[in-house]
């Protein structure tokens, strides 16, 4: 498995076998770990946790409102529309019924229109965050 | 003396910005951003080819670019620093 060992620094080698002219390299005294500090962003940290992170629909600030077919938020007994769900579903039951299952407890038609409100949600809103880490890969 | 060997991730796994003395390294399949300081970038350097390397082949091959002290502690040093990289997922034992 050994490379072969004609790299190309060859020509900084020099024929000076003290070779003065080579960067003195401090290796890390005794913790090596600290060459390096890691960041993880927010929302790496949010996607380990999709599987319990929860979207109320609507969000609790408008409770009891209904959900039009197009996601729209509506007053409660707009004709087409759908009542709110009774309780938030789970970031992975969202995840699932984007990928064609269905939201439990709902018709088709209501499972679209609560899908059209989640894919509505925006940064700031309730339930954003969480769907926003489930378009996260991985 | 470890006989383990190590290779770089494939390249296009991270995503490298120098910065002055310090380089980010953002790697893909983890999301995550690590900030390297010497000797770091000079290991990976030396990794480029994509050799799988002992500990004591990285070092010679460093040795030949810097001075790195004494041997036995510049090896316990490259050792350590693979050993992080390795858990970090920047560098995979091959």
């Amino acid at each position: 498995m050994s490379e072969p060992e004609n790299s190309p620094e060859k020509q900084d080698d020099g024929f000076n076998p003290a070779v003065p002219s080579r960067r003195q390299l401090l290796m890390g005294g005794a913790v090596a770990a600290s060459a390096i500090v890691s960041i993880r962003p927010a929302l790496a940290n949010t996607a380990a946790s999709v599987l319990n992170c929860t979207i109320n629909v609507p969000d609790q600030a408008r409770a009891g409102q209904a959900i039009a077919p197009t996601g729209q938020v509506v007053p409660a007994g707009t004709p087409g529309s759908f009542a709110s769900a009774g309780k938030p579903f789970t970031g992975e039951q969202v995840k699932q019924a984007m990928r064609g299952g269905r939201l439990p407890g709902t018709a088709y038609d209501q499972n679209q229109a609560y899908l059209n409100y989640i894919r509505r949600l925006q940064s700031g809103t309730s339930g954003f965050t969480c769907y926003a880490s489930l378009q996260m890969p991985r | 003396m470890t006989t383990q060997r190590y290779r770089r991730e494939d390249a296009d796994a991270t995503v490298a910005c120098a910065l002055e003395d310090m380089a980010l390294l953002y790697h893909r399949p983890s999301g995550q951003t690590h900030m390297v300081i010497s000797p770091v970038p000079e290991l990976l350097d030396q990794m480029g080819d994509g050799a799988a390397l002992t500990p004591q082949e990285l070092h010679d091959r460093m040795a030949q670019l810097y001075d790195l002290g004494p041997r036995e502690e510049a090896l316990a040093q490259v050792e350590a620093h693979l050993a992080e990289l390795a858990a970090l997922g920047l560098v995979r034992r091959a």
